[in-house]
């Protein structure tokens, strides 16, 4: 029986009127991709996503009237199995990292071509992110002692890889590695390919793949265990159980 | 003017000390008490008072154990009395008799009392005898400094006269001898006994006992800074003169008499030659020809002592000592008010102290002056080790407190110190920040220069056409893209590390693999972990990007190839990376743009210190070979040399 692959609800922000036109072509020049909305601004944007859905997000992060990620983290509340990629001119290291720490499970290139753009996002819906060695070296500075934050850390392989909610951060807030996580985040920053891993580490493509989306989900959870903890911080919480436990009887 | 009144006031005491010694000698000379009487008058004794007898007959012991009777050889003398005077060289037991008239026998307890002794005596009344202190034969209870009271009781007196017999053993090598005695109620001798036993026993021990503590103090200071000579010889002093002390007036010698003299006279000597060392050096004085002497004198005088001791040399000596001594307190004094010196009144008081004392007690053993009068030295010794304790105290008081001023001088200077440092190391970093700010200005301009700049004008001059020659739209798109490349690639190398040229490659590939890709190149990574690469910092990792941008290029446009080989090695001395393509290989034949391009390339390598080469492959393509050097070179040719 042939299984019929599924379509991919997209939704575009993107201030630039020309990139948003070759994006949407990029989209609905693919068949395994529909474009269920499309926008210059930012809160458009948001008002749509309090009422509709997508599967996939494609935001420009300098948005006219505010930051693409204050988007990225209502959608990552409200619709957690959207996956937003961020649609950035150079890939540098300080937007991405942000991205993925707001929830992005990838990005695009302005000037990539428009093949590669659809299949980047189909890619991502697959279970594939995209990761530049610059990012990874990034992230192993942050792993070494007396790093950026040094709250990466090692761990030893296990048996049966976990979710990464459960691994993803220990009491402290760490986000912790396994052993061959870290291992192919080195050969990224090392500027092989996902092929080369795969063939070096004797695992599939997938598997490389797989890795690299667990790291930016744990990314993800742990900008979110530091966002409770800054509200823990600042008391935030407190106020809403003390309001709870003052609720009038 | 204070200084030379103060030298004008000791010498004048100092000559009136040796004026009284003189004329006390005369008076001495000249004392016309002393006679050969039968007897002396019969002296009252007053029922309500106390008597002094100062005269009495005396004569040598013939063998017998009870007073000898009226027939001996009695002889009339005036008391104190001593030996020498009427029986020179005689030892043994002298009797001595007083007659006395009582008018009605006493209804309670009288006392005879005898204020000095030499060495131990018995008391006889009406030819009972009374009991006695220690042995008065073999070798005599030490009693030379003792005073002796004995309880006499009514029923011994009888109303008329009465006799006296007071016994007195002679002892080793001393002035044997009788004071006046007094005779009186028991309760009211005893008072006069009581206060002259604590000036010359209690008192005595007393005070060379906290010498002797105090002499094992200075020894313990001294101990602890070995410079101070001055404090080690006061507290030897203090240490000797207290034993000395202790030891003379002791009337039981704890061993043989011999020994226990001797070593008491040895403690004397040394004791005070040990002062004038102190004195010495409290001046400032360090002269072998003046501790020779005195350390001569420290063992030639106790030997003396030993082998053949005679009253009059002995104290001959002492005077000697006392010389000795009088010239170190001159040269000690001398130095306090020359240089006027802290706490130096203390030593000018110890010294008017010790001077007289020392006078005094010279003529006392001169017979100069009554042979029953206390001595002082026993007491003006520690007086004198007390005063030198307050100048020490004072010293050591004086240092803390220069201490504690220095530190605070020097915390505050330190303080100070730290507050320029840190405002000189503020002014740094902002001179730091700000040149850092302008090289980095300077790198991003000549990056947009000769990057995205140069790639923009290539552009805009490609677009600018004529009729003769249309725009060529995929080479305007192709410079486009070098230029977003070189954009892309300029930001990368903002992230680099410096020497990270592993992540320069990853870089270089991450940027570059999609246009591989749409040439139809195979790309081969071949690259090994990297070391840091010394030389490489920000423009020097921007540079060896441009060269292998420039290389690409080359690679893309004028190859042909199909497979292309990036591998980078670390050759201990220089790392190797290499570009090799399977390509057509050399072409001699380069147009001048190429040619212009491979000498800003040779340009670049040479300006970032990297050796570049251009090889045959062995596939038939080129190999772009640069080798960037690990080792500085002056290290190199140093290493070269020496191989």
């Amino acid at each position: 029986m042939n299984v019929v692959p599924p379509v991919w609800r997209v939704a575009l922000v993107e201030d630039n009127h020309q990139n948003r036109e070759f994006l949407e072509s990029c989209i609905q020049g693919d068949r395994h991709l529909t474009l269920v909305a499309s926008f210059a601004t930012l809160k458009p944007a948001q008002t749509w996503f309090l009422d509709h859905d997508a599967d996939l997000l494609l935001v420009d992060l300098g948005l006219p009237d505010g930051s693409g990620l204050s988007l990225m983290t209502q959608v990552r509340q409200r619709w957690p199995h959207c996956d937003m990629l961020v649609v950035s001119m150079f890939g540098d290291e300080e937007n991405v990292v942000a991205s993925i720490e707001a929830g992005a499970v990838g990005y695009v290139h302005k000037d990539d071509e428009a093949a590669d753009i659809a299949q980047t996002l189909l890619a991502v819906k697959q279970g594939a992110s995209p990761i530049s060695p610059m990012i990874a070296r990034h992230l192993l500075r942050r792993m070494q002692p007396g790093g950026a934050s040094a709250r990466v850390t090692a761990q030893a392989e296990p048996e049966v890889a976990e979710p990464p909610e459960v691994m993803a951060h220990d009491a402290e807030g760490t986000i912790s590695l396994t052993k061959r996580e870290q291992e192919v985040l080195e050969y990224i920053a090392r500027g092989f390919s996902y092929a080369e891993i795969a063939r070096l580490q004797g695992i599939t493509v997938h598997t490389v793949q797989t890795y690299i989306k667990k790291l930016y989900g744990k990314l993800a959870v742990h900008s979110r265990s530091e966002a409770v903890y800054e509200a823990n911080r600042l008391g935030l919480l407190n106020t809403f159980n003390s309001g709870a436990a003052s609720t009038p009887r | 003017m204070g200084r030379s009144f103060l030298c004008w006031c000791l010498w004048r005491w100092c000559v009136l000390s040796v004026f009284w010694v003189l004329c006390s000698v005369q008076a001495q000379a000249a004392d016309p008490r002393q006679g050969v009487l039968p007897a002396h008058p019969l002296v009252e004794l007053a029922p309500q008072d106390v008597i002094e007898l100062r005269e009495a007959c005396l004569t040598p012991d013939q063998g017998s154990l009870t007073p000898p009777s009226e027939s001996a050889n009695w002889l009339h003398t005036a008391l104190p009395h001593l030996w020498k005077d009427t029986h020179p060289g005689y030892e043994g037991t002298m009797w001595y008799r007083f007659r006395v008239h009582v008018k009605e026998v006493p209804d309670r307890n009288w006392g005879v009392y005898l204020p000095r002794v030499v060495m131990n005596a018995q008391v006889w009344v009406n030819g009972q005898p009374l009991g006695y202190t220690g042995s008065m034969k073999g070798t005599v209870t030490r009693n030379w400094y003792v005073p002796l009271l004995t309880a006499v009781q009514p029923v011994l007196w009888k109303t008329g006269e009465n006799v006296i017999y007071i016994r007195v053993a002679s002892g080793f090598v001393s002035r044997n001898g009788l004071a006046p005695i007094q005779v009186g109620p028991l309760e009211l001798v005893a008072k006069s006994y009581e206060r002259r036993f604590w000036l010359q026993v209690e008192g005595v021990r007393v005070a060379n006992v906290a010498l002797m503590a105090l002499g094992v103090f200075m020894l313990i200071v001294w101990s602890r800074d070995r410079e101070q000579s001055a404090i080690g010889f006061m507290g030897l002093a203090a240490m000797t003169w207290a034993a000395s002390t202790l030891m003379g007036v002791a009337a039981t010698p704890h061993f043989d008499l011999l020994w226990w003299e001797n070593l008491n006279y040895t403690l004397a000597v040394v004791s005070q030659l040990l002062l004038c060392l102190f004195y010495i050096r409290f001046a400032g004085v360090r002269r072998l020809w003046v501790d020779v002497p005195i350390y001569s004198m420290m063992v030639i005088l106790p030997l003396y002592g030993v082998l053949a001791p005679r009253y009059w040399v002995t104290t001959l000596l002492f005077g000697m000592i006392y010389v000795t001594a009088i010239a170190s307190m001159a040269a000690a004094l001398w130095h306090v008010i020359r240089h006027r010196r802290k706490d130096g009144g203390w030593l000018i008081l110890g010294c008017l102290a010790l001077l007289p004392a020392g006078a005094h007690d010279v003529m006392i053993m001169t017979g100069q002056l009554p042979f029953d009068t206390v001595y002082w030295l026993y007491f003006a010794g520690p007086l004198v080790m007390i005063c030198n304790t307050v100048i020490v105290a004072g010293d050591h008081a004086r240092s803390r407190h220069a201490l504690n001023d220095l530190n605070r001088n020097l915390a505050d200077r330190v303080a100070e110190r730290e507050a320029a440092l840190r405002e000189s190391f503020e002014r740094l970093a902002a001179l730091e920040r700000s040149q850092a700010v302008s090289a980095e200005r300077s790198r991003i301009l000549k990056d947009m220069h000769d990057g995205v700049g140069a790639h923009l004008t290539s552009a805009l001059r490609q677009l600018q056409t004529s009729n003769e020659n249309p725009v060529d739209v995929p080479l305007v798109a192709q410079t486009l893209r070098d230029s977003l490349d070189q954009l892309k690639l300029s930001i990368d190398a903002l992230s680099l590390q410096s020497g990270d040229v592993e992540g320069l490659l990853a870089s270089w590939r991450f940027r570059l693999a999609p246009r591989l890709k749409a040439a139809g190149i195979d790309l081969v990574w071949d690259v090994e972990r990297l070391p840091p690469w010394p030389a490489g910092n920000s423009p020097e990792l921007r540079q060896l990007q441009y060269i292998l941008f420039e290389g690409l290029s080359n690679v893309l446009q004028h190859s042909g190839a199909t497979r292309l080989v990036l591998s980078a090695r670390d050759l201990g001395h220089h790392i190797r990376v290499s570009l090799i393509d399977n390509g057509h290989g050399w072409h001699t034949t380069s147009g001048p743009f190429e040619g212009q391009g491979l000498q800003t390339m040779r340009s670049r390598a040479a300006t970032i210190g990297a050796r570049m080469e251009f090889l045959p492959s062995s596939n038939g393509g080129l190999e772009l070979r640069l080798s960037l050097p690990l080792i500085d070179l002056n290290e190199q040719s140093d290493l070269s040399s020496v191989a």
